[in-house]
């Protein structure tokens, strides 16, 4: 497979501002990579290097097997489609996408009937002659995309285009862009602050945080297998407790593996790890439990509630605590602190009983709720093999 | 009500009486007389500026030699005067041969200068605003007789180049500045845009950022016309007989005598002035034309 | 395609050469016409004239007597006992001058920006007007307005105001209503400038609060006015120190500044004199300048001068 686009050891410096650190990736023909991260954490700048807005201050940039590094964004053959859209205001809007091609010195007529066949391709065919200022949020980015399209680019920047537009559109846009994408099989690589729109479309992403790129890969394998705990805290609502490493030897059930006993002071309740990843007596452990994997279940105890509806899974009493060799689940009790309805789901909050008492929040289609309310007395428990753990550098822990 | 009154962050205190009072009525009538002195006062500044407008237009159309307010007779007599003389002929094309000169040089040299400065950092910048800027603050006698002395060092003295050249030292910051300002209104991204899509920075500038800052170089131009033709304290220095403009011969002539084409003179500049003003304000703005100057 | 590609290839060859020579360079030519005028107009004629201060006085042809190097042009500065009243009057003159057209122009310039639409559109299009009449016609305006016979008097004494005419020409109030004429609009508009930049409800919010009107504008509106009023002080410092039309036309020989002087000197083929002069006085008026935005940047507020 081609790489389209390949940076090498780029780092970008503001004064003492690192924007971008070390950063290396490679984008595949064909292909929509979407880089993820935070607002600051360096992606807008990646772009802009790529475009060459920007200008390493080590690290090379290659597009298409040439050397670009140092040259200006005119000399390069990538087009980029900007946030606010940045269409001419003093020109039409076939001028407007006719523009590379004036400038690569196409005659008039040609250049504008090929404007047009890409207008066709948005879907703005019959919004020629208008001006940018009388159109919507939508249209504009429309344009933008087929101004951009026009210069038939190796590769297409996209800088969060529908992060102006609102919720609905917004939508509806993702699925025309990564439409036009699959047809026209032109790379794109795509900056996104939301984790759900680069999900939607992309074919790999790359999520960035503080000027390093922490993880590459398809979006099913980052979601599966993050490699550090910001990715994790980045692509979807987890609960974290924070613990630490009290023992450490010989996996009790399997003597021949190495295991760590790890103590969650949150929620007062210690486990054991089978790790090997040489984590010693002091150091932090995090955890990281995804709300789908956590059983609620209303706990038949001292203060009864209306038993009506919801499912109700798993009624075994258990302790609060679990026996560090026994099973593979930990089980808690405790009561709902909050019931947030949201539409198709609810989310209930829910604090622990033991240990410092942490909120843990855990969230329901709204057909599957059981139903609780505020002050309810409830179970929660997990298989603490799915729980995802990170170390004190908060790389993955692999148990 | 138990609170106090309120106080400044510098925990300077303010005694505030809240509510009606027994004095609250002559308090606000004070105020209210203090409104309509302000407001008289005001009047008063705005009809001392526009007063010589008047008063040269007015006694431009009086009859007699002698300049008196109001004009006893109504007459045109001075126009015709005007239009006759050929010093004064002379004077205008000269004039206006200075006032295009100035615009060219200076909106030229301003609009590159608005455009570099843009990229370079804080302190460079600074210098470069500083150096623009100072030929505004040293007094015109000083410039103009520096003028008249350098340039005459090389037999330049007297000619258009000096005069065009005094003045473009007061036009050039003027337009720098109102181009400044157009720009800092300006998207940069349009222009990367440009660049992004294969313009040099030539034709970027030429096909994208000089359409949208249309109207802040219209305005410089204008600024810097207008201000060619008025200037006078300087092209008193470097200017002779042939070379010399409106406002300079409009002196000599008061110095001399009350020469009442001097009011016809007058009238017809302010006209222009007028005229600039009212256009410029059509294209821009009034507002932004005063906040930019 | 074929063309498009021979388009591109072509592009991309210019664009090498373009691009390698970097942003910065392009930077530095745009500035070139600038900083060479201001070189070629300013720099050096203010050089030449400092050379001129240090010379002796020339004899025919040109004003710089080559090669001579002497403090003549200084020492008759300092000699001259007129020469060193002028100064002193021309400085006192510019300070009041200065004073006064700080505070009305900050007065006009809040009233302009507290009215709306038409008010406000009229009392700034008189500021613009006047600031683009020459000095000339406002000069000799002023002259018709304020000799014995002119409007001035004419209104007051039928209004009963005043039993015989004020003098208000060939003295130094119309020398001092003539100067403000050249830098009231110039005040008013720095002040504007920088007004605009301030939300009118913050004002009504401190009335809200419970301050009187005038307390209002003290605490809101002044602080953010004083940038304004610093750049409309230093115009107005710098032109009323080097005023001349004013002085010679609605003055008498007893108000002459320092700028009269110096053209005088010029007139009298005194070359070294006149240039002494001419630089003690720039040289005072930018100290000066300089002092005061120091001072009012060391106090806060003021970002670009």
């Amino acid at each position: 497979m081609r790489t389209v686009v390949e940076l090498d050891g780029v780092r970008v410096e503001y004064g003492e501002l690192v924007a971008v650190r070390d950063l290396s990736l490679s984008v595949r023909d064909g292909e929509l990579f979407c880089l993820l991260g935070p607002s600051g954490c360096g992606k807008t700048t990646t772009l802009r290097t790529i475009a060459g807005f920007e200008s390493p201050d080590t690290g090379q940039v290659v597009l298409d097997g040439r050397t670009v590094t140092s040259l200006a964004p005119y000399a390069r053959d990538c087009a980029t489609v900007f946030q606010d859209w940045a269409l001419f205001p003093n020109k039409t809007v076939i001028e407007n996408v006719a523009f590379g091609q004036k400038m690569a010195g196409v005659g008039k007529a040609k250049r504008r009937d090929q404007a047009r066949d890409h207008l066709k391709t948005v879907e703005m065919g019959d919004y020629e002659d208008t001006r940018p200022a009388e159109l919507s949020g939508g249209q504009k980015q429309r344009i933008a995309l087929a101004r951009a399209l026009a210069v038939d680019p190796d590769v297409l920047l996209l800088d969060e285009p529908l992060s102006n537009l609102d919720k609905r559109l917004r939508e509806t846009m993702q699925l025309e862009i990564k439409d036009i994408q699959e047809r026209l099989n032109t790379p794109m690589v795509y900056v996104t602050h939301d984790q759900e729109e680069a999900f939607t479309l992309a074919d790999r992403i790359g999520v960035m945080n503080n000027g390093r790129l922490m993880q590459v890969g398809d979006p099913e394998t980052v979601y599966d297998d993050p490699v550090d705990e910001f990715v994790e805290s980045f692509l979807g609502n987890s609960n974290f407790l924070s613990g630490r490493v009290v023992g450490s030897g010989a996996d009790r059930r399997d003597t021949a593996r190495r295991a760590v006993t790890v103590e969650f002071p949150g929620v007062g309740a210690q486990i054991q790890i089978a790790t090997e990843s040489g984590l010693t007596p002091g150091d932090d452990l995090t955890a990281s439990v995804r709300p789908e994997i956590v059983e609620l279940s209303p706990s038949p105890g001292e203060t009864p509630t209306s038993p009506d509806g919801g499912t109700q899974e798993g009624t075994a009493e258990r302790r609060a605590d679990v026996e560090p060799d026994t099973t593979n689940r930990m089980a808690l009790t405790g009561a709902v602190s909050d019931v947030v309805y949201r539409g198709s789901s609810i989310r209930y909050q829910v604090d622990i009983d033991t240990g410092e008492g942490a909120e843990l929040s855990v969230e329901r289609s709204v057909t599957r709720a059981p139903d609780l309310s505020t002050g309810d007395r409830v179970q929660l428990s997990w298989d603490t093999a799915a729980v995802y753990y990170f170390g004190p550098d908060g790389a993955r822990v692999r148990a | 009500m138990s609170e106090g009154p309120p106080t400044r962050a510098d925990g300077a205190g303010e005694t505030v009486e809240s509510g009606p009072t027994p004095t609250a009525g002559s308090r606000f009538g004070r105020v209210a007389v203090g409104t309509w002195l302000f407001r008289a006062g005001v009047g008063t500044v705005f009809a001392f500026l526009l007063a010589p407008i008047v008063i040269v237009a007015v006694t431009s159309f009086g009859d007699s030699m002698v300049l008196s307010l109001p004009p006893e007779t109504f007459s045109t007599r001075w126009y015709e005067s005007f239009l006759d003389s050929s010093r004064w002929q002379r004077a205008t094309r000269n004039s206006l041969i200075a006032a295009v000169g100035t615009t060219v040089l200076a909106t030229v040299a301003g609009t590159t200068a608005a455009l570099g400065v843009r990229n370079l950092g804080g302190r460079a910048e600074g210098a470069v605003l500083g150096l623009a800027v100072l030929p505004l603050l040293v007094p015109g006698v000083v410039l103009g007789s520096s003028l008249l002395v350098f340039l005459g060092e090389f037999g330049l003295q007297q000619t258009y180049l000096a005069v065009i050249a005094a003045h473009s030292l007061w036009a050039t910051p003027l337009a720098f500045s109102v181009v400044r300002a157009s720009l800092s209104r300006f998207d940069p991204r349009l222009r990367e845009a440009a660049l992004d899509l294969g313009a040099s920075p030539t034709r970027a500038f030429v096909e994208v950022v000089a359409p949208n800052i249309r109207s802040g170089l219209f305005a410089a131009a204008l600024i810097a016309f207008v201000v060619s033709l008025q200037e006078f304290v300087m092209t008193l220095f470097v200017s002779g007989r042939d070379t010399r403009t409106i406002p300079v011969l409009a002196w000599n002539s008061l110095r001399n005598s009350l020469d009442p084409v001097v009011s016809v003179v007058s009238t017809l500049l302010v006209l222009v002035v007028v005229l600039a003003v009212v256009v410029g304000s059509l294209v821009v703005g009034l507002e932004r034309l005063a906040a930019d100057t | 395609m074929s063309d498009v590609d021979t388009a591109g290839g072509m592009r991309r060859v210019r664009s090498v050469l373009q691009a390698a020579s970097g942003g910065i360079s392009r930077t530095k030519l745009l500035l070139v016409p600038l900083l060479l005028f201001d070189l070629l107009v300013f720099v050096a004629p203010m050089g030449y004239l400092l050379r001129i201060s240090l010379a002796e006085r020339s004899v025919g042809g040109g004003a710089l007597q080559r090669g001579t190097w002497s403090l003549d042009g200084y020492q008759y500065l300092s000699d001259s006992s007129v020469v060193t009243t002028v100064f002193t009057w021309t400085m006192l003159f510019a300070v009041v001058a200065t004073l006064l057209a700080v505070g009305i122009g900050t007065l006009y310039a809040y009233a302009a920006w507290r009215a709306s639409g038409a008010t406000r559109t009229v009392l700034l299009a008189g500021v613009v007007m006047s600031m683009f009449t020459t000095l000339v016609v406002k000069v000799f305006a002023a002259r018709v307005m304020l000799s014995p016979e002119g409007v001035v008097n004419d209104t007051l004494l039928a209004a009963g105001v005043l039993d015989s005419s004020l003098l208000l020409v060939n003295n130094e109030i119309g020398v001092l209503i003539g100067q403000l004429y050249v830098v009231l609009p110039y005040t008013v508009l720095a002040v504007y400038s920088v007004l605009t930049g301030l939300d009118e409800s913050l004002v009504e919010a401190a009335n809200d609060l419970g301050a009187t009107p005038v307390r209002a504008v003290r605490e809101v509106v002044l602080p953010h006015a004083v940038p304004g009023m610093a750049v409309g002080g230093v115009i107005a410092f710098a032109w009323s120190a080097g005023a001349f039309a004013a002085p010679l036309l609605l003055g008498s020989t007893s108000e002459r500044t320092v700028a009269v002087e110096v053209q005088s000197l010029l007139g009298q083929f005194n070359y070294p004199a006149a240039a002494a002069l001419a630089v003690v006085l720039t040289t005072v008026v930018l100290v000066v300048l300089t002092l005061g935005i120091v001072l009012l940047r060391r106090r806060g507020g003021l970002r670009d001068v």
